[in-house]
């Protein structure tokens, strides 16, 4: 009687069944054939302890004979350094999220690989984070891309580094989209034609991801194309079509906005006055009648945001798709003198908007420049982060580096706000003027709940070459430091470990590295 | 610092800086400071420093305060040897009379307990058997944990724990009863072994005694002849069993070609668990075996100079080597629960019915690990064979260490 013959019996129980004995002629057989088998229950569990054994130590290990992988090819970049390596799997861990992305870069920079035991975590996150899939790309080397080949869920990451159009054509819809993005970087005309190729079979939701890649390297080559998906079922795909015309110099979206919004407004320069006050220039402003079919197509938008008057919401859509630079040359002044004349008035608000609007959409530094100053002034906190990403980084620093050098320690909150929208990497003249301020921040304000929690963010973007200074010169005696201590500490952890991360590479010239 | 010590002037809140010392080979903390957790905050710190930052520590001799807490230690280490290896005689015979015949009793009386507590589990079994292993699905835990209870109260804590952990076995998968059968089996072979222990040969007797919960004392251990050798240590792993957590360590021996285990448990959360066995590592150490016919678990008795790093000798060269190895070991301790595996070059590989490691000769056998863990160990392999030390449990190999492209990971 061997095992599963004897499983079977132990299954139905002995209480229902006899058991047959066939001991046979084997040296189990014999042993089998000594128990007592009136004992029905004893000698089954019995039987089943020498036949199991026997079974258990006669077992030959399985054969396998499908094929096996082929084995990766070896790498043609170095491994990072043991601490990197480490450093990063703390990352990958959870430690400080939001210093992935830049140990990531600082991989591919420094040419450099993470140990294999790195890699699932690496494929597992850009599952789950599509936004780090391009950092995560340049550090899987050949290991990681023969790794996610053999698991569905890390599709994504095959064919997105390849040159191989077919991944366009059989792909999963994040290598696609992944592929797209790179091939309009490097040859935008031939990302419009596959996209075009295939267009009028890509669901809904893909067409409105793909559409926005255009916005890289878009031209008025792509007009053709946009001004077709102006008429698309989806609204997304509608929306995301007029803002890239828009934004498109020359395009026939661009005329048509313009010729609808020209007589709108009527810009009446000021006088400057020699012995008399000098008069402010003002904008008249005219409401316009109706939303057309055509404005409608255009990508305006018929009923208003709540709060907003339905003439007048039409109008800030129609200025936020009209280059900023039209109205500065066409009445010849600078935009600050243009939106200190537009704001007076019954628009004050609505006007704000529309251009603050347009200069966040159009990226336009001048234009932000001088809303920046207005938002400051009116304490308009929500507003700065928009007019801030439309600036570049050493126009910030330089704007921003004598509101937070004069404050006193006893206000904050537009510093704070400044300092937590300013999202690039520090020059060091800047990190040292935020150390410095928030030194006397600590030292003066006895609590600031806000300033402490995004108190240690802060540390993600001082400049390298200042992290080793941020340690020193906390007020740590003052009353107010049993508030602040946690914060700082955070703060104080995260530098530490942007230091440690940054010594683990090799090193490069700083200056390369800051202002991004 | 230097090989085998580091130390450090701290500046604590004391008016002297603390003076604290590790032994690296311990590694053991000392430090001045009247701190009662040990070890304390500054033994860590400079811990830290010498795992993090090791090459801030310049100093190459040790102070005076280091090198005489070392030499303590080694005093302290060389008289607990002498005292294990001559356990102490009572003065009076007397004495030794009487307290040799109240162990005896004691000794008598748990014996008696066991013996009774097994009657009862025979019971128990039958009825199993008796009603069919088909009524057990989904009976509740009580049912379980009932005899299990009556067990530890008859002492058989061995025993015990393997009811315990039966509970819940039909509900892993189709080979349930055949699972059930085999653990009940050997439920009953070692009611039936201890019966009649006298017949039994002195090893088995050792190794049923160890499977019913019958302890081996330290000084009994100490006196069995030591094995000296170059030992690797192969693969560690941390287990909770109810309250308590188990840490099974794997060594193996470069000349005797012997496996051994050592365990080290912890009872409360603070309770630490032992350290000195670093997996990976070399150590030159004399071990001592547990009885039993096959012995595997042991203690180290005495260890020489600092652990190294170096390639190791993984001892089965393929997976029908490491199968009759298992074979050996079974036949010798039917209860034997895990044996270790030490496979110098498999390639692990996902297949549908789960992942494998599979040998030059294209053997293979079962992995027990979770997804992501096969995923790191296809990735460390590359696709190419890798050095994997584990335990085999009788149906699947759960790896705990791998050697690949010349690292050594755990997972």
């Amino acid at each position: 009687m061997n095992f599963s013959e004897l499983t079977q019996a132990a299954l139905l129980g002995t209480g229902r069944q006899a058991i047959a004995i066939a001991a046979g002629e084997s040296e189990l057989g014999r042993l089998l054939a000594q128990l007592d088998w009136n004992r029905r229950e004893e000698a089954l569990l019995a039987a089943a302890a020498l036949s199991g054994l026997h079974e258990a130590t006669g077992q030959l290990p399985a054969r396998d004979t499908a094929p096996a992988p082929e084995p990766c090819a070896g790498e043609e970049l170095p491994r990072l350094s043991e601490r990197a390596g480490s450093l990063l799997l703390r990352l990958l861990g959870g430690d400080f999220p939001e210093l992935l992305p830049e140990c990531l870069r600082r991989c591919a920079r420094a040419g450099q690989l993470p140990f294999p035991e790195a890699l699932p975590a690496l494929l597992t996150t850009g599952l789950a984070r599509a936004e780090l899939r391009a950092d995560i790309l340049p550090v899987l080397g050949r290991r990681g891309r023969w790794l996610a080949a053999q698991n569905p869920d890390w599709a994504w990451a095959i064919g997105a580094t390849a040159d191989d159009e077919t991944i366009w054509h059989v792909g999963g819809g994040g290598a696609r989209l992944l592929f797209l993005q790179r091939l309009r970087r490097t040859n935008p005309a031939r990302a419009r034609e596959l996209l075009t190729s295939t267009w009028k079979d890509e669901t809904p939701e893909d067409r409105a991801g793909f559409i926005s890649i255009l916005e890289t390297g878009l031209t008025l080559e792509d007009e053709p194309f946009l001004e077709a998906a102006l008429e698309d079922k989806r609204k997304e795909v509608r929306r995301n079509a007029a803002a890239l015309l828009a934004q498109t110099p020359g395009s026939a979206l661009n005329q048509r906005m313009t010729d609808r919004v020209a007589p709108l407004l009527k810009f009446v320069p000021g006088e400057s006055g020699k012995l008399k006050k000098s008069k402010p220039g003002s904008v008249e402003i005219t409401l316009p009648g109706e939303c057309d079919k055509a404005m409608q197509r255009d990508g305006v938008e018929p009923r208003p945001l709540t709060g907003f008057g339905e003439k007048i919401w039409w109008l800030i859509q129609m200025l936020e798709m009209t280059p900023l630079d039209f109205w500065t040359t066409k009445w010849n002044a600078a935009p600050a003198e243009i939106v200190a004349a537009s704001l007076p008035g019954e628009w004050e608000k609505e006007m704000f908007e529309a251009w603050t609007r347009a200069a966040v959409r159009q990226k336009n530094a001048a234009w932000a420049g001088s809303l920046f100053s207005i938002a400051v002034r009116t304490k308009q906190v929500t507003r700065l982060a928009g007019l801030v990403g439309a600036m570049s980084a050493p126009q910030r620093e330089l704007l921003f580096t004598p509101l937070i050098d004069a404050d006193d320690g006893q206000a904050g909150e537009i510093q704070g706000a400044l300092v937590h929208c300013c999202q690039h990497e520090w020059s060091p003249e800047f990190s040292r003027t935020v150390l410095k301020w928030l030194r006397k921040i600590t030292a003066r304000q006895s609590s600031d709940w806000q300033l402490r929690g995004q108190f240690k963010g802060f540390a993600a973007h001082l400049a390298v070459s200042t992290l080793n200074e941020a340690s020193g010169g906390w007020p740590t005696d003052a009353t107010s430091w049993e508030f602040w201590s946690k914060g700082v500490d955070e703060f104080l952890a995260l530098a530490q470990f942007r230091s440690d991360l940054h010594a683990a590479f090799p090193s490069s010239n700083p200056s390369t590295h800051h202002l991004i | 610092m230097n090989e085998t010590c580091a130390w450090g002037a701290i500046q604590g809140s004391g008016r002297d800086p603390y003076q604290t010392s590790i032994d690296l080979a311990g590694p053991a903390f000392k430090c001045t400071c009247p701190s009662r957790k040990f070890p304390c905050k500054h033994g860590l710190g400079l811990f830290l420093i010498v795992a993090q930052q090791p090459d801030s520590l310049t100093e190459k001799q040790p102070p005076a305060w280091t090198t005489e807490w070392l030499s303590k230690r080694v005093e302290k280490e060389e008289k607990k040897i002498a005292k294990a290896a001559a356990p102490e005689t009572p003065p009076d015979p007397e004495a030794r009379k009487k307290s040799a015949a109240a162990a005896e009793k004691r000794a008598a009386s748990r014996e008696a307990r066991v013996t009774a507590g097994l009657d009862e589990l025979s019971v128990w079994l039958n009825d199993l058997v008796r009603t069919g292993f088909a009524t057990l699905p989904g009976k509740p835990s009580s049912f379980w944990a009932t005899p299990a209870a009556r067990l530890v109260d008859a002492q058989a804590t061995g025993v015990a724990r393997r009811v315990q952990a039966l509970d819940g076995i039909t509900t892993t998968g189709d080979r349930w009863p055949a699972r059930l059968l085999r653990e009940t089996s050997l439920l009953h072979l070692a009611r039936e072994g201890w019966s009649r222990l006298a017949e039994l040969p002195s090893g088995t007797q050792a190794d049923l005694r160890a499977a019913i919960g019958f302890s081996t004392s330290q000084e009994e251990v100490y006196a069995q002849p030591g094995v000296q050798d170059q030992w690797l240590v192969l693969a560690q792993c941390l287990e909770q069993e109810e309250r308590l957590r188990v840490q099974r360590t794997w060594l193996f021996g470069s000349h005797s070609k012997r496996f051994a285990l050592c365990l080290s448990f912890s009872a409360a959360p603070n309770q630490p668990l032992d350290v000195s066995l670093v997996p990976g590592t070399q150590i030159a150490a004399e071990l001592v075996f547990f009885p039993g016919t096959r012995p595997l678990r042991a203690m180290v008795r005495q260890r020489q100079g600092s652990p190294e790093f170096s390639p190791p000798q993984l001892p089965h060269a393929s997976v029908a080597e490491a199968s009759a190895f298992a074979a050996a070991c079974l036949t010798g301790n039917p209860w034997l629960e895990r044996v270790p595996f030490a496979l110098a070059r498999v390639t692990p590989m996902p297949r549908a019915q789960g992942w494998m490691v599979r040998d030059d000769a294209g053997q293979c056998l079962p992995l027990e690990t979770s997804e992501s863990q096969a995923w790191t160990l296809a990735a460390l392999s590359g696709g190419r064979p890798v050095g994997l030390a584990g335990e085999w449990n009788r149906e699947a190999f759960r790896p705990l260490s791998v050697w690949a492209e010349g690292r050594f990971l755990r997972l």
